[in-house]
């Protein structure tokens, strides 16, 4: 059983009654330092208390802000694939002339519906820059409709002007030129910037760890430097409020400091791995489908098409990157993605050889998937195969990501509490341990 | 003890801070696509006919050798023996041009007048069966003199027939048969816009539409003293122009007559207008060494003045579109020399 301070014999305590005034004066005096000490001790407190709460709730907005980010850029790959794959409908589907399936004309429909949907819930949550962008995404997506309608009404009749309405359609969802707006380019823009807003935050959350951490040591250094000069100038092994203010300090960086690193290291994960996985895979699927909308084009512009073709060579070169690189590398994707992409890439190179040999009409129907490719390929159901397995990537590893950063951020909140309360713990402490010290010489 | 915990905390705490505090890990940039590298070989210059060259009478083809032998008696060795013997006649054609050359959606064919002049030299060289030994290569303005140049043993073709103009300098490139139809430059504007010439629409500073890289483009801006008040709107293909019409960028659209009836045709609210201001003979166009081809062709195409047929196809396709009423096939001019 240690010694306590209220059990100190009189006679260490200094006659300053005496001389009060001089004494309290004097900062050599050592009421004085002892007053000094308590209120450095106090500040300490006060400063982890606030500064510690400050970082801990800095990392909750930081990761809350990377939960925010994450969900806005999924939603715009979202739209983007809506919009994209509405177009490979719709210039599929030209091909038919009139003859249009129904389920593929609804389809287009609900994409083009959800695609808008889209755009007004993510720009409710979208800063002015990108509101912007994002209007303009809506302006080009109202016109986009309008061209597919004259290009059908201009099919169903004969006129090959339509070929020409649906060229025009294609353009305003996609271009090369940085001239003219595009609604694929808005899109990447607001995603470029919500990638940006992923990785700030995600530093912000990083750095913003330290003020735990500093003022905690900075703290407990003050409290070991406080318990050390206590112990030698009053003769006693331990003044235990102090102590128990460096337990408490102790305490709370530890656990505090774990939880923290955990948090931080699950977001890290969650970026890295399951969003990263998400992101690639909604874009390869983007590509994916502005290949194949650029094969119809081929196929619809036909002695004209070969800007489409380098369009489509360009698309599946996103798409073979993402594949091999971030997607592929750690053998997560089966074999029968792979598979079905070279299978639908083979189909491809023969559908422009049916083409480009005078087989127009075989090529069509290679490329509308009515019949197989000579080397016995079904075009079609090779580029679902590869889209639709794509697309289960893109919803497992997203909400996936989604929960995991939600689930680093909760704790963190009851911590900001606990440290906020435990400095003023540790203040109170603080006050009391030197507090007895100096009441003795009153 | 205390103090050694302290140590061993302190220490906890420095892992801590290095595991927590390290951001490494970043969302990468989205990624960019490569497009292959541009095939476009630099292109010779094209040849161009001399100032002597060009007096001369650019529409003289090669004068048929007597009458046109029957699908079963082709001389042997020559071109069409070969043609016959691979079984397929190789053409290049459009297949956006309205009336001349054109699919049609309904019965997924190419259609139109160059296609049944098309038609007609299969039929000669293959008999009554000839349209169905046809294998259609569709291919740009632009591809037209090279699919010549290369042959159809090397993914060229046979002979074109894509609204093409003869001239001197594409002589010196590839060989023509007679000329098959005169077409000329005019101007499509909206109906009831009161434009009647492109005279009119040049004094009202009108903006008139063209093919960019189009001899119709280089012509408005070429001739100021006719063109010059002009707002010369440029665009990929003419079929844009329609579009752009459509669209209330352009008050007309300027080409041949030929691809102009084919535009009218697609759209009610426009119409063709004013004369000719420039002359376009419409030749087949065949490779240069194939003299014993277009002998051969001139003598359809002559068979086909004399006959009716011309006639037929004519009223089949542009009687209507183009003219009121059937007009007589442009006479052959004769008198080159191989």
């Amino acid at each position: 059983m240690l010694p306590t301070a209220t059990k100190s014999t009189p006679t260490a305590v200094p006659p300053i009654r005496t001389q009060p005034r001089v004494r309290r004066l004097s900062l050599t005096s050592t009421p004085a330092r002892l007053s000094l000490v308590r209120l450095a001790l106090i500040v300490a407190a006060i400063l982890f208390a606030l500064a510690g709460a400050f970082g801990v709730n800095q990392r909750a907005n930081a990761i809350d802000d990377v939960h925010t980010a994450a969900g806005q850029l999924l939603a715009l790959q979202d739209i983007q694939v809506r919009v994209v794959h509405a177009d490979a409908i719709a210039s599929s589907q030209y091909l038919r002339s009139g003859q249009e399936d129904p389920a593929q004309r609804t389809a287009y429909l609900d994409e083009i519906a959800k695609a808008g949907d889209g755009l007004v819930a993510v720009s409710s949550a979208a800063n002015a820059a990108d509101i912007e962008e994002l209007s303009q995404a809506s302006r080009l997506l109202g016109a986009y409709v309008g061209l597919v309608e004259q290009a059908r009404a201009n099919n169903r009749q004969g006129f090959p002007v339509g070929a020409t309405y649906q060229r025009q359609a294609n353009g305003i969802v996609s271009n090369a030129d940085p001239d003219a707006p595009d609604i694929v380019s808005s899109l990447r823009t607001v995603e470029a910037s919500q990638r940006d807003q992923i990785n700030n935050s995600l530093a912000t959350a990083h750095l913003a760890g330290l003020w735990l951490v500093i003022t905690g040591l900075l703290l407990l250094a003050l409290l070991a430097a406080a318990g050390f000069w206590l112990s030698r100038r009053f003769r006693r092994l331990v003044n235990i409020p102090i102590a128990a203010a460096g337990v408490v300090v102790l305490l709370v960086l530890v656990f505090g400091g774990s939880t923290q690193a955990k948090s931080i290291s699950d977001v890290d994960d969650a970026v890295g791995t399951q969003l990263s996985a998400a992101d690639s895979a909604a874009q390869a699927r983007s590509a994916g489908f502005e290949a194949q909308s650029q094969e119809a084009l081929t196929l619809i512009n036909r002695g004209n098409g070969a800007a489409n073709e380098a369009n489509w060579q360009k698309s599946m070169d996103v798409a073979t990157q993402l594949l091999g690189g971030e997607l592929g590398s750690d053998g997560s994707l089966s074999t029968d993605v792979h598979d079905s992409f070279n299978a639908y890439r083979h189909a491809h190179v023969e559908i422009r050889a049916l083409d480009d040999g005078g087989d127009w009409d075989g090529a069509v129907a290679a490329s509308l998937g009515t019949v197989d490719t000579p080397d016995g390929i079904n075009a079609v159901v090779a580029f679902d195969g590869f889209t639709s397995s794509l697309a289960k990537i893109v919803t497992n590893e997203g909400s996936h990501a989604s929960a995991l950063i939600s689930d680093a951020f909760s704790p963190l909140r009851s911590l900001r509490n606990i440290v906020f309360v435990a400095g003023l713990v540790v203040a109170v402490l603080a006050a009391l341990g030197c507090g007895q010290r100096l009441r003795e010489y009153r | 003890m205390i103090r050694r915990g302290h140590r061993v905390a302190v220490m906890a705490l420095g892992a801590l801070l290095a595991t927590g505090c390290s951001g490494s890990v970043r969302l990468p940039d989205a990624v960019e696509g490569q497009a292959p590298p541009s095939t476009d070989a630099v292109t010779p210059a094209a040849p161009q006919c001399s100032a002597e060259q060009k007096a001369l009478n650019a529409t003289r083809s090669y004068a048929p050798d007597g009458p046109l032998p029957s699908p079963d008696a082709l001389p042997a060795g020559s071109t069409m023996a070969a043609i016959r013997a691979r079984g397929r006649l190789i053409v290049g054609v459009s297949a956006d041009t309205l009336l001349f050359g054109a699919r049609n959606p309904a019965k997924n064919d190419i259609e139109g007048f160059d296609i049944d002049m098309l038609k007609e030299v299969a039929k000669a060289i293959f008999g009554p069966d000839g349209e169905s030994r046809i294998t259609y290569k569709v291919i740009t303005y632009a591809d037209r003199l090279p699919n010549l140049e290369a042959g159809p043993d090397n993914g060229g073709v046979d002979i074109v027939a894509h609204t093409m103009t003869i001239n001197c300098d594409r002589w010196l490139r590839i060989a023509f048969s007679s000329t098959y139809f005169d077409a000329g430059q005019r101007v499509l504007v909206k109906k009831g816009s009161g434009f009647e010439s492109i005279d009119q629409l040049n004094s009202a500073s009108a903006t008139v539409c063209a093919p960019e890289g189009s001899t119709n483009i280089e012509l408005l801006r070429n001739d100021p003293e006719h063109f010059g008040q002009l707002v010369v709107l440029a665009k990929p293909d003419v079929t844009d122009c329609l579009v752009a019409m459509q669209q209330g960028q352009a008050d007309g659209a300027t080409g041949d007559d030929t691809v102009l009836a084919g535009l009218a045709a697609q759209d009610p609210n426009t119409e063709v207008v004013g004369d000719k201001f420039t002359d376009e003979p419409y030749g087949l166009g065949m490779g240069k060494d194939k003299i014993d081809f277009v002998k051969f062709v001139n003598s359809v195409i002559e068979e086909m003045r004399t006959d009716g047929r011309w006639k037929d196809i004519y009223a089949k396709w542009l009687v209507g579109p183009l003219t009121d009423q059937v007009i007589d096939p442009p006479p052959a001019v004769y008198g080159r020399e191989p």
